[in-house]
């Protein structure tokens, strides 16, 4: 930076302290998914990546018009990000950092084939139009932004399929090791879900896995595939870094066109030429590889005389690439994608009033369906953190495209338990809004406002082994965690097909008392299809869905 | 043979070469702040994972204290129609037996009960139309809307029915009231009766009474109705017959002794008697009152628990009497207060004899009252001697 | 030179000729030879690639009481340590049964993320007080284990079971996938192999069994026997289908060293989930005992004051001979503590 007394290459250089920044905050992040647990979570600030994640706040902003939470930290991306460049993408984003990571190990070229690799490519403009389609089906009102935003992603991949994985190995290896009474005891530590009864299990996990394979392994044949490609929050920071005041400048002077520079460039910005600003990581490869000494990295080289003798690509206005390389003629392309996009997603019944799917149960504290497709980013925090495993990732199934892997509750896998709101505790956009167990119950000073309903019970009378097959039951009533219970029976004597005189307690719900919670469905024994399932219907936060005329006992 | 591997490498060289030769004094500067920031971010996310939200994690007594959402009416168990096998498998348990089996003193024939009623009250040209069913307090207003506060008030346990009829839709009621005691079973079969003038019998079966197509009897704390839907002389008969099943098949058991007090001792009529389980003579306090019913006067006694609670209780009821009418000055009554009621012509009192509270109302005047008084409480305490 | 060569070309020929036919000879022994032999995978009937995980058994734990002591002690009062010193020292006192060395698993219920005040759960001051007195007895390890309904880790935290075990230096063992085993339980009419919480089991001397008093929707109350249902694994939700035969074959499953019946908080109705505070009685009650089967029959007819029957699966367990059904029939000693 300054150009005052020069030493000889040593450690402390821009390259050496962004490794370590990548691996801080890939940990970091790795560290926070593995405290998104009820023995670990604290007061850690889980969901934090999200929450400085400029892309998701600013969606947030322009579809809610409100920064919820804690989204404002994102600030302390952006504000940089004007004066520096697009640092985040080549010293922080632990998506970004694991492509990073595997095309350095695994990526093997020689020194010419991998200069190709590192040109620009007219297809590194994809990213804007997936930006500009993003942003302007959350100016309609649909938050797509996490199906692609890395954060989300990364998120995602862990809570759906990477600790999950690790659980299946920790346990795998536990069990051996103990059969060979070896297993250390920090091994069961490293679990991402301890004391989980049963291995967690996620819908959709195969696809999620398949994404993350197929988005590494691109890496082996365009470098940072992901990153120059699709990465619709490169994109945003890509656009936020033409007026950054510092860029990689070169001294024509020195330079000899040896490409030299493009032997590890991450971003394809092309230092060997004027550099384009919106595609440098700020990653300082360049830097590192120029054997002149001809790169460096200056802030506000425009402001400064040039050294004597030297002659600087910045000081060349007509070679300046400040912007995207992304036509208007695409923008207005990409918007009208985006604006037809949000019809053809909400004519999708299942997202509509009329064809709202009965497996849509949101978790507690969600807001109305609406609100919740403007806000929720399906970063899957909320399943990583679900101690029952019942918060699963929607597939197509459940509401759509629109839907796809925003947290539904599989009834059949988990339950909701009463005491717990850890779901709303992580969510970083507030489409599950934090509250408290007190509100969730209705009791203490929410005595008024009733227990927070997410859906209502049903009996299938033709699979209850009560009903249909004169068989004593009711585990369904025994788990019913309200008081009193929200499922009462009937009980009738009747004589067997034997001839023994039994008493059948055939069970009933009251639905003035049921919440929903679905541990009813959980514990029934007719496992493949419950005897017991519960829909949305009667949830609290649609007026739309409700079911009773009369308010709840307790409620206002 | 495989040559193309060798030499191989697997993955990527792990140091790399730098090929610049100098480094900026200040570029050392930004890794050191740069190096600085990172660990004040990582002392931040441990100071805040330190800080944790206590309302997460209560145990939280405190919100237990929210209203309870009141009672649930839990429906009784609906019986097999016929009662299980007498030795056969048990029940399975977790539910109380809600039925009390009655002893059957069986000449009947194999015709297997019908939960309370005995399997012989179907005959051939009847059958069952109505199964049987039971209620109690919670449900009763289900089966006899708007009559039911009468059996609350003698302590209405369980009414067991049911309903017989014939290809011709003639149709039989059967109800059986579980009234708790044989006194209150009488006591509600007296207060249906007053009024009628169908003829009271006391007999082995206990108080029973029969108008044309119907039948009524209190047998033990049962208080059974069997009503026909006409009144020929067949329906009148297959009532009596049922209602002659009907009483055997119930446990037997004796008319109070306060009852076969008042006939034996005082005379009065099987028609007069009476009982009043609540607010009897009028008064809240009046419970568990027996009153009998003569030509020119109305005797009126209640059990106590001893002496003490008699003579309190007695007090109360000539307060009462004073409430509604005016005492009579009478030297000769001894003390005894008499009191002319101001609605009836007649004048009334009550005295303590033993356990018992008892008293008589109704009568012409304070003479002919002392002489029923005394032969009352001279009987009174034979009959309290004996208790 | 030409010699040279051919030489070489022979021995590289021998030499895969050779690999070859190792390779071939190894794939025809591994998959021909018969099954006894070594390294064989012959496997002709199917019946040797089936898994056969292997079957576990439960030593009695019991520990014959000392002569002419009581079968049950009885405490009343509020100071739970005092109490339960009373109640084990009606039936041979806590040395008698904890040895010094001995490795001890306690199990309470812990089948609910509920409030202790809410008495779906064991009282963890009743907890704490055994604790210290295995502690005290020379206990060298305290184990606390259950597999709750929901969520173990919440279960343990909210009940207060998790704090008061690792205050008094006790173990919380949680079931995780790795701690299920195959129990075999011989005699037992519905698990004669069942899935079973087996990892705290490994290496244990003694086993207490410690459960509240609860109304139970089904079976009529949830007491000592109906506790260990909290050790079983997988489809466990099949066996409200007879629960009363269920519960009799816990009762053969484990012989416990003994039993603490937790009356300080009893849940008197809306079992075995509770959640209301109106639901819940002050019992005030500890008993120890070494026959669960009269503890539970206690509990029934004095902590829970049912007059009706008792449930059936004491009657069952009773004609098992696992215990007497009429507790007035057994000895006890009853006490009022402080």
């Amino acid at each position: 930076m300054a150009e005052t007394p020069h030493k000889l290459v040593g450690f402390w250089r821009f390259t050496s302290v962004r490794i370590i920044s990548q691996a801080f905050f890939f940990l970091l992040f790795l560290f926070l998914c593995f405290m998104t647990w009820f023995s670990r979570l604290g007061g850690y600030p889980v969901s934090l990546f999200l929450e400085m994640d400029p892309l998701v706040s600013l969606a947030n902003a322009i579809s809610t018009h409100t920064i919820y939470r804690h989204l404002s930290w994102s600030l302390w991306i952006l504000v940089p990000t004007i004066l520096l460049g697009r640092f985040f993408c080549g010293w922080i984003c632990p998506y970004g950092a694991l492509h990073h990571f595997v095309g350095w190990l695994f990526n093997l070229r020689f020194a010419k084939d991998r200069i190709g690799s590192n040109g620009y490519r007219p297809i590194y403009g994809l990213k804007y139009a997936m930006l500009v389609v993003f942003l302007v089906l959350a100016l309609a009102g649909a938050l797509q932004t996490g199906l692609l935003d890395p954060i989300c992603m990364v998120y995602r991949t862990v809570a759906v399929a990477v600790a999950p994985a690790t659980d299946l190995l920790v346990e795998g290896a536990t069990r051996w090791l103990g059969d060979h009474g070896m297993a250390p005891a920090w091994l069961v530590r490293l679990s991402f879900s301890p004391g989980a009864a049963e291995q967690r299990v996620f819908k959709g996990a195969w696809f999620v896995g398949a994404i993350i394979i197929a988005l590494v392994a691109a890496n082996l044949l365009i470098p940072r595939f992901f990153c120059r490609v699709l990465c619709p929050l490169g994109a945003l920071l890509g656009w936020f870094s033409r007026f950054s005041l510092a860029r990689i400048e070169r001294d024509l002077t020195r330079c000899t066109d040896c490409n030299l520079c493009m032997a590890h460039c991450e971003g394809a910005s092309d230092p060997q030429a004027a550099l384009r600003k919106s595609e440098c990581f700020v990653c300082f490869n360049c830097v590192d590889d120029c054997p002149e000494d001809a790169l460096s990295y200056r802030f506000a080289p425009g402001l400064r005389p040039a050294q004597s003798g030297a002659q600087l690509i910045s000081k060349i206005p007509e070679k300046e690439l400040k912007d995207p390389a992304f036509s208007r003629r695409k923008l207005v392309f990409s918007g009208l994608i985006g604006l037809f996009s949000y019809p053809f997603l909400r004519l999708s019944a299942a997202v509509n009033r009329r064809g709202f799917s009965d497996k849509m149960v949101r978790p507690p504290g969600s807001v109305s369906e609406p609100e919740f497709l403007e806000r929720c980013i399906k970063c899957d925090q909320c399943l990583k953190v679900c101690p029952t495993n019942v918060l699963q990732p929607a597939g197509l199934v459940e509401g759509g495209f629109e839907c796809a892997w925003t947290p539904v509750m599989n009834m059949r896998i988990g339950f909701c338990q009463l005491n717990c709101v850890l779901c709303s505790e992580v969510c970083p956009t507030g489409a599950i809004q934090k509250i408290s167990i007190e509100r969730k119950l209705g009791s203490g000073k929410h005595a008024g406002d009733g227990p927070i309903v997410i859906g209502t019970a049903f009996f299938d009378q033709g699979r209850c082994l009560p009903w249909a097959m004169e068989t004593p039951c009711v585990v369904c009533q025994e788990v019913c965690p309200v008081s009193p219970k929200a499922i009462g029976t009937y009980d009738e004597e009747i004589r067997r097909w034997d001839g023994a005189v039994i008493v059948l307690n055939k069970p009933y719900v009251r639905p003035e008392l049921c919440i929903g919670c679905g541990i009813c469905e959980h514990e029934c024994p007719v496992v493949d299809r419950p005897a017991v399932y519960v829909t949305p219907v009667g949830e609290t936060r649609s007026k739309e869905r409700s079911l009773l005329l009369k308010t709840r006992p307790g409620a206002r | 043979m495989y040559s193309v591997m060798v030499g191989e490498r697997l993955v990527g060289q792990v140091k790399r070469r730098v090929l610049r030769k100098q480094i900026g004094s200040g570029e050392g500067i930004c890794c050191g702040v740069f190096l600085l920031i990172i660990a004040i971010v990582a002392l931040w996310v441990v100071m805040r994972g330190r800080r944790s939200d206590a309302s997460l994690f209560a145990s939280g007594d405190a919100r237990l204290a929210h209203p309870t959402v009141g009672t649930v009416y839990k429906r009784p168990t609906v019986r097999l129609p016929e009662a299980p096998p007498a030795s056969g498998a048990p029940l399975d348990a977790g539910v109380p037996s809600s039925v009390p089996q009655p002893a059957l003193q069986s000449t009947t024939p194999a015709a297997p009960p019908i939960g309370l009623f005995p399997g012989s009250v179907v005959t051939a040209g009847w059958r069952i139309g109505t199964r049987f069913q039971e209620y109690d307090q919670t449900n009763l207003f289900e089966k006899i809307d708007g009559r039911e506060s009468f059996y609350f008030s003698y302590d209405f346990k369980r009414l067991s029915c049911m309903a017989l009829e014939t290809d011709a839709g003639v149709t039989i009621d059967l109800e059986a009231f579980d009234l708790g005691t044989p006194e209150s079973a009488a006591g509600a079969l007296l207060a249906e009766h007053s009024g009628s003038s169908a003829k009271l019998d006391v007999d082995s079966i206990g108080l029973r009474y029969a108008t044309s197509g119907a039948a009524f009897f209190a047998r033990g704390r049962y208080y059974c109705r069997i009503v026909g839907s006409d009144d020929s002389a067949a329906v009148s008969a297959k009532v009596a017959q049922i209602a002659g099943e009907t009483a055997k098949a119930l446990p037997p058991a004796a008319l109070p002794r306060e009852f076969l007090f008042l006939i034996d001792r005082m005379r009065v009529p099987a028609a007069g008697l009476g009982f009043f389980h609540e607010a009897g003579l009028g008064f809240d306090f009046g419970r568990d009152v027996f009153v009998g019913q003569t030509a020119d006067a109305e005797l009126f006694l209640v059990r106590s628990a001893d002496a003490q609670a008699a003579a309190e209780l007695a007090k109360r009821f000539l307060s009462g009497f004073a409430s509604s009418g005016e005492a009579i000055e009478n030297p000769r009554a001894g003390g005894r207060g008499w009191f002319k009621n101001r609605y009836e012509e007649s004048v009334e009192t009550a005295v303590a004899v033993g356990r018992y509270a008892a008293g008589v109302r109704k009568v012409k005047d304070v003479e002919a009252g002392e002489a029923v008084l005394a032969k009352l409480i001279a009987e009174l305490e034979k009959l309290d001697d004996g208790g | 030179m030409m010699a040279a060569e051919a030489r070489q070309s022979r021995r590289k020929f021998i030499r895969e000729a050779v690999t070859t036919a190792g390779v071939a000879a190894a794939a025809a022994y591994v998959g021909l030879a018969p099954e006894k032999w070594p390294l064989s995978m012959k496997d002709a009937t199917g019946e040797r690639g089936k898994p056969s995980p292997p079957r576990r058994r439960l030593p009695s734990y019991r520990v014959e009481p000392p002569p002419s002591t009581k079968v049950m002690g009885i405490a009343h009062g509020e100071d739970h340590l005092a109490m339960l010193r009373v109640a084990i020292g009606a039936i041979g006192g806590i040395e008698h049964y904890i040895k010094p060395g001995d490795i001890v698993v306690v199990k309470p219920n812990v089948a609910f993320d509920r409030a202790p005040k809410l008495g779906a759960t064991t009282n963890p001051d009743v907890l704490r007080a055994l604790i210290k007195l295995l502690r005290a007895a020379g206990a060298r390890e305290v184990r606390v284990a259950d597999n709750p309904i929901e969520s173990p880790e919440s279960c343990f935290y909210r009940t207060g079971i998790k704090k008061a075990a690792e205050d008094e230096g006790a173990r919380v063992i949680l079931p995780t996938p790795d701690t299920f085993e195959i129990l075999s339980v011989p005699g037992a009419a519905l698990i004669p192999e069942w899935p079973f919480f087996y990892r705290p089991f490994i290496g244990a001397t003694k086993v207490i069994g410690m459960a509240p008093v609860k109304d139970h929707n089904l079976c009529s109350a949830s007491m000592n026997m109906k506790n260990w249902y909290g050790l079983l694994g997988g489809r466990r939700n099949q066996f409200h289908q007879d629960i009363h035969t269920i519960i009799a074959d816990l009762t053969l499953m484990i012989a416990p060293t003994f039993v603490v019946l937790d009356g300080s908080r009893v849940l008197m109705r809306d079992g075995p989930t509770g959640g209301d505070l109106s639901d819940v009685q002050d019992g005030s009650t500890l008993v120890a005992s070494t026959d669960q089967v009269a503890a539970d029959a206690y509990g029934f007819s004095e902590l829970l004051q049912r007059k009706t029957d008792p449930p059936r699966y004491l009657e069952l367990a009773r004609a098992r001979g696992l215990g007497n059904t009429d507790w007035r029939s057994v000895s006890y000693a009853e006490e009022q503590v402080g």
